[in-house]
């Protein structure tokens, strides 16, 4: 009987340690796995933020959002890549972030004035509507 | 014939003025990186979505960052990060408003390496403080871009580090700022 109890509490130990270690090593999820929380073109996003900040941020933070825009500006450099899709006023709309440096590959598809969709977590205004690990959502599984 | 010459004198004149340009520099993806090092554990936190706001004319700088826009390689440090450190629902951003001091020394216009003074009022965990930090303006091919280095003392800005994990977070965190500028068009 004392043995079997021993036995049951190296268990559990050997699970805590497990679970602490796994959740101590744990990166962030690939966003290409998650459904997006809200579906939104990138004009309606940026048009919301502009409107009421406060409001905006209590609906999109920390939310996955999926938006549809056309492609602004492209930047590339050797660690990372990032979009800036229009939000129809000029010089500022959504920045999107790429999660994966690789995605740049698929860049080579993306033109300058393309429609895209992409998907990625809202992280609130900062003159442009901003959006980190982001990834572009295939035109098949719109 | 004399105002020939000064006709052509002044157009002479006229065409090697520099261009006025709009004296703004902006850019949208600044880079600020914290550095924390101790012997345990060595905590990288990036931010590739910082915007600066730069005027040659007068060495107005300002930077503008967006605590949740900061990525770490450990998901649960990005969590920590904003959830018991710099408490990022509370105070989502972090703002640097300030002046490059000695900013008549640097040539706008010739390529090199500048160094300069900044002084301004940085906001952190809703508390401000004015600091002065030393950093470098670099001009390569008319591009404008700059960088600086420099420590905060977390305590200074109200950010407490639980004694369980005190040898893991150093109490200074290692600032790093570079940004490449593009003429503002607003």
């Amino acid at each position: 009987m004392k043995k079997k109890f021993v036995i049951i509490i190296l268990f559990l130990i050997v699970c805590a340690g497990w679970y602490g270690l796994h959740e101590y090593y744990r990166t962030n999820a690939q966003t290409s796995d998650l459904k997006p929380d809200i579906k939104i073109s990138a004009i309606d996003l940026y048009n919301s933020f502009t409107t009421d900040e406060t409001h905006a941020d209590s609906v999109y933070l920390n939310k996955l959002i999926q938006i549809t825009g056309k492609v602004t500006e492209i930047k590339k450099d050797s660690a990372k890549v990032s979009l800036l899709i229009d939000g129809g006023n000029g010089m500022f709309g959504v920045n999107c972030l790429l999660q994966n440096r690789s995605d740049g590959e698929e860049m080579g598809k993306i033109k300058k004035d393309t429609k895209i969709t992409i998907k990625g977590i809202c992280n609130g205004m900062n003159m442009d509507v901003s959006l980190t690990r982001c990834v572009i959502v295939p035109t098949d599984k719109k | 014939m004399k105002i020939i010459l000064a006709f052509i004198i002044s157009m002479g004149l006229y065409a090697f003025t520099p261009k006025t340009e709009t004296p703004k520099y902006f850019t949208r993806e600044a880079n600020v990186t914290l550095l924390s090092n101790t012997p345990l554990e060595k905590i990288e936190g990036i931010n590739n979505q910082v915007v600066s706001i730069l005027d040659i004319s007068t060495g107005a700088l300002e930077f503008s960052v967006l605590m949740k826009a900061f990525e770490f390689k450990k998901a649960l440090l990005q969590e920590h990060f904003n959830e018991n450190y710099v408490e990022s629902d509370k105070f989502p951003k972090s703002t640097f408003k300030g002046t490059i001091t000695n900013f008549k020394e640097v040539k706008w216009t010739i390529d090199g390496e500048y160094p300069v003074d900044v002084i301004g009022k940085f906001i952190l965990h809703g508390v401000t403080k004015d600091i002065a930090i030393k950093g470098k303006i670099t001009l390569t091919k008319g591009v404008i871009s700059s960088s600086s280095t420099f420590n905060i003392l977390l305590s200074d800005y109200n950010i407490s580090i639980p004694p369980v994990v005190k040898d893991k977070i150093n109490k200074t965190v290692k600032i790093d700022v570079f940004s490449i500028y593009k003429p503002y068009q607003g």
